[in-house]
């Protein structure tokens, strides 16, 4: 039996990445996230994102699109680059929902997408099913 | 010495019978259960949705108050709209008279990020002190507001907040909108002018 297997370890948390500039995206989404046990980290731009992602390899990352310094898109296309977090899910997190912004989405490698004002609901749906729970 | 007889061993037909009052019995049961199991799940969904709501109140009231200066005060009332109430255009208007001084604005061109006399809708919530909201977020006529939230100070109305285009996804107002309005009604200019004091104060 492995240690991680074994039946008295305490499970280890999923780790969630949030980049989003919003303060109040923050607050609502780490308490949906922590109300389900998930682990949440925070960065405040598209490059902030980049790092904090590479550091701490996280099981998911949701990604506001319009950003200072960095947007989403071009923090998706470099964390694509990355191998280490090239098979990470992203799921973007946007005001427009319009198809060329869904696609533009998508082309720069995000794995999904839901749109504000947030449905926690719909969130931890889609959180729960790319970390296969 | 006494000798009892024998009871007689339970015929097939007898067995089946009680088998099947008890297979009835059970199915009462789970009939029962089942229906108390759905009332359950109803009643914990009816709970999650209003956790939902308290936390995402909690979460626009926290933002409002967190700000120590209007401008993030002004900041903070701007992601409620967007990423609480979903809207897309507004304006934050602070009231003089029948006049409306804009203080913050998303998303709007022209006349109404300039200061203009109140007029049809907004006017008339002004002077009722009643928020008001089409009866879907796309608005009921082109032109007209699709919500208008007056703003108070103790029992006078200080400013308004009038939403001219929700997102295009939101497609329903849902209670949470009443709720957080009324929220945004009583607290954010309290919230608003405690920012402009701190800032004010150094």
């Amino acid at each position: 039996m492995t240690p991680s297997a074994h039946p008295d370890a305490t499970p280890t948390r999923r780790k969630i990445l949030l980049v989003d500039d919003s303060a109040t995206t923050h607050m609502w989404i780490g308490m949906i996230l922590n109300k389900s046990e998930y682990e949440m980290v925070s960065a405040r731009d598209g490059e902030e994102g980049v790092e904090r992602a590479l550091a701490e390899l996280p099981d998911l990352i949701l990604m506001d699109v319009v950003m200072p310094r960095m947007d989403g898109f071009e923090a998706c296309r470099r964390l694509r680059a990355h191998r280490a977090t090239r098979a990470t899910p992203i799921v973007m997190v946007t005001t427009r929902a319009e198809a060329k912004n869904v696609e533009a989405g998508f082309t720069s490698g995000c794995s999904d997408y839901i749109t504000k004002p947030i449905d926690g609901l719909e969130l931890l749906s889609k959180v729960r099913s790319f970390l296969g729970e | 010495m006494r000798h009892e007889t024998p009871a007689r061993p339970a015929s097939a037909a007898e067995r089946l019978d009680r088998c099947q009052a008890e297979l009835v019995t059970l199915r009462r049961r789970l009939e029962s259960a089942e229906t108390a199991n759905q009332r359950l799940a109803r009643e914990h969904a009816r709970l999650d949705e209003r956790v939902s709501v308290f936390t995402r109140l909690w979460v626009a009231a926290t933002a409002l108050h967190e700000a120590e200066n209007e401008a993030s005060a002004l900041r903070a009332l701007e992601e409620v709209m967007i990423n609480l109430a979903g809207t897309e255009e507004f304006g934050v208007y602070e009231v003089e008279g029948s006049t409306l001084a804009p203080v913050h604005t998303c998303g709007l061109t022209g006349a109404r990020r300039r200061r203009h006399r109140a007029a049809g809708l907004v006017a008339a919530v002004l002077s009722t002190g009643e928020t008001w909201r089409a009866a879907s977020p796309r608005g009921d006529a082109e032109g007209e507001p699709a919500a208008c939230i007056p703003l108070r100070l103790g029992k006078r109305v200080a400013a308004v907040v009038v939403v001219w285009r929700f997102l295009p996804q939101k497609l329903a107002f849902e209670p949470f909108d009443a709720e957080l309005f009324a929220l945004l009604a009583a607290r954010a200019v309290p919230a608003l002018r405690a920012a402009r004091l701190l800032e004010a104060a150094g």
